[in-house]
């Protein structure tokens, strides 16, 4: 295939010198583009942006000591090629079977996997659990990991947030972040979130990687509402169930089995849902302002 | 990020050359199962790097490739000695697959998968286990276990679990077929010998789990396998029929249905198939004034369960 043949002689050029090319340099050194300039052109343009589709770092510099001043292509090799971990091969045989058993949708784990130098016979086995993809994933994995600033719209609102950690909960991916506006941490529902994300160039706030914590899951934390300590008692045939859906440390066991949750809600709706879904084996003890919410809630039902 | 055929090519061959690089002539068979690819299609994709090298092309700019009837050799490609790093996307694939297979297994200290994870933590510039958190539900790894090596095994499970459905608990000796994540939680599929049928149990819901010595009848596994697969267990159930408010329009992307019908003021009518009585008692308490039943059997159903709850706070 000539177009195969013309991309990796363009990237063996690209990588393979110590000042940047522009375009008659890479006309001359790569075969197989068209002798017409603008089609040559057109063709260049193309395969410039599948390589950099694949993640292949071109770059464009000014060429030195060049009068008039002229610009450049070249791939840094040091922003091309991976860093070898050196894996063992026993390391490399359990990441083999976790990203076959575990797998992200969309391309990702293969491709990995080949780069890695996965050897063969390492056992494939039948995947277990697929997590699913979603257009802002990798841009948002790409900012937490290089510690970016992002923007994104969230409910009609524009978001500034520092990313700390993608989250995978209950199906779905959440992105966990220091809020500018807000000055506090804040998660989001990747699928909530409309259009792209944009990443910036700015660094994250200072305050951000303060707020790093893990927590659970707690839909009773994702709002602003102005916060308050509920305490709630799980009877203890569903204690357990309730204890594993929250931190730990909020959980006080008693002798009869039953638990007390000690929960920061900021979402009223969200915590009111949560107890409803022990019917009567669970009572909202304190504070009244919650019991009075759950008995008018439960009244206007009632009729 | 759907690519054509050239560059989903070049991105194999890019990890392929250095890889048959480094080796001292690899077998195609091996080569073949390594990257995914059919005899046919890597002597073509070799074809091509037999063209590639440097300007200008005189025979010790190019690579060599040499194939035998068995095996492949390539040499002189310095400038593609090493792959290309992973991609946002690539990286994040794998991190994400090590976090899941530790929330199922647990943290093995100094195991080959937390070796693994912390140098390719560490070649990705992260810091390990901050980046990503994976939980695929509460789920006990220690049930979990279980269960997997149950079904390996092909033995009986005996469980402590829970019927959300039904709001009770009950002990239950199962032939597990298959564990499986769906949708956000964690399944058991197979046969219940209570039920003398098929059953798909969520694992957060049970409360222990213990191996038996028996055998599992095959007959009971043949039929779960192929039973149950679709979680589409709930012909069974009877239907409730309601009218939800925009606000309670979440419904429809939650649970499954069979028919829904938006109606002029705004309403959405949904016929739902319900699991058990508590499912619905809860769905309904949840939604409060946002949901109206329709369905003759139900009424009252949101009423009486309110009343229930409302006890605890008289």
């Amino acid at each position: 295939m000539a177009k195969l043949e013309r991309l990796l002689n363009l990237t063996a050029a690209l990588l393979n010198t110590s000042r940047p090319l522009d375009l008659d340099d890479i006309y001359e050194r790569v075969p197989g583009y068209p002798e017409n300039r603008q089609s040559y052109r057109r063709a260049f343009e193309r395969d410039k942006d599948d390589l950099r589709d694949m993640g292949i770092p071109i770059v464009l510099e000014a060429i030195p000591q060049r009068q008039p001043p002229l610009e450049g292509y070249r791939i840094p090799p040091e922003e091309y090629y991976l860093d070898d971990p050196g894996f063992e091969p026993d390391e490399l045989a359990a990441l083999h079977l976790a990203a076959s058993m575990f797998r992200l949708e969309g391309e990702g784990s293969d491709q990995a996997m080949w780069k890695l130098g996965a050897s063969p016979g390492t056992q494939t086995t039948e995947e277990m659990a697929r997590l699913p993809d979603d257009p802002n994933l990798a841009p948002l994995w790409d900012a937490v990991k290089r510690e970016r600033a992002v923007t994104f719209s969230y409910k009609e609102e524009e978001r500034h947030v520092d990313p700390l950690r993608l989250d995978f909960r209950r199906g779905r991916w959440y992105i966990t972040g220091f809020d500018r506006d807000r000055s506090a941490e804040r998660n989001f529902r990747l699928d909530r979130i409309d259009g792209r994300v944009a990443v910036s160039n700015d660094n994250q706030h200072p305050d951000a990687a303060q707020t790093r914590s893990h927590r659970p899951f707690e839909p009773w934390r994702f709002g602003d509402e102005a916060p308050v300590e509920a305490e709630l008692l799980v009877d203890a045939g569903q204690a357990q169930l309730a204890a594993s859906q929250v931190d730990q440390s909020a959980a006080e066991w008693r002798d009869d089995g039953s638990v007390v949750l000690r929960l920061a809600v900021t979402n009223r709706d969200a915590f009111r849902s949560f107890v409803l879904s022990f019917l009567e084996h669970a009572e909202v003890l304190a504070p009244p302002e919650l019991r009075t919410m759950m008995i008018d809630w439960l009244e206007t039902i009632d009729g | 990020m759907a690519r054509g055929g050239a560059s989903a090519r070049l991105e194999r061959l890019l990890s392929m050359v250095p890889w048959i690089a480094e080796r001292d002539g690899p077998t195609i068979e091996e080569i073949c199962a390594t990257f995914d690819i059919d005899r046919e299609s890597l002597l073509a994709d070799l074809d091509v790097v037999f063209l590639v090298g440097l300007h200008p092309f005189t025979p010790d700019e190019l690579v060599e490739v040499a194939v035998d009837s068995n095996r492949v050799w390539i040499r002189y490609a310095e400038y593609f000695a090493r792959p290309l790093r992973l991609s946002p996307q690539q990286g994040l694939a794998l991190v994400a697959a090590g976090a899941g297979m530790r929330s199922l297994v647990g943290v093995g200290e100094g195991g080959p998968l937390d070796r693994g994870l912390s140098k390719l933590a560490g070649a990705l510039g992260v810091s390990e286990g901050e980046a990503v958190d994976i939980e695929l539900d509460g789920s006990d790894p220690g049930t979990l276990e279980t269960l997997r090596s149950a079904t390996t095994d092909q033995v009986t499970v005996e469980l402590d679990y829970y019927s959300y459905g039904r709001d009770e608990r009950s002990t239950r000796n199962v032939d597990p077929a298959e564990v499986r994540f769906h949708d956000g939680h964690w399944y058991l599929l197979g046969w219940c010998h209570r039920s003398e049928a098929d059953r798909v149990f969520r694992v957060d819901r049970i409360h222990g789990a213990t191996a038996t010595e028996q055998a599992v009848s095959p007959e009971h596994l043949e039929r779960s396998r192929s039973g149950v697969g679709d979680f589409g267990a709930d012909d069974g159930h009877p239907r409730a029929e309601l009218t939800l408010a925009p606000a309670a329009h979440w419904v429809i992307d939650t649970y499954p249905h069979d028919s829904a019908r938006a109606a002029r003021d705004g309403t959405i009518s949904v016929v739902l198939p319900v699991a058990g009585t508590a499912w619905l008692e809860r769905l309904l308490l949840s939604l409060g004034d946002d949901v109206e039943v329709t369905s003759e059997e139900h009424q009252g159903l949101a009423r009486s369960a309110a009343h229930r709850v409302l006890e605890r706070y008289r």
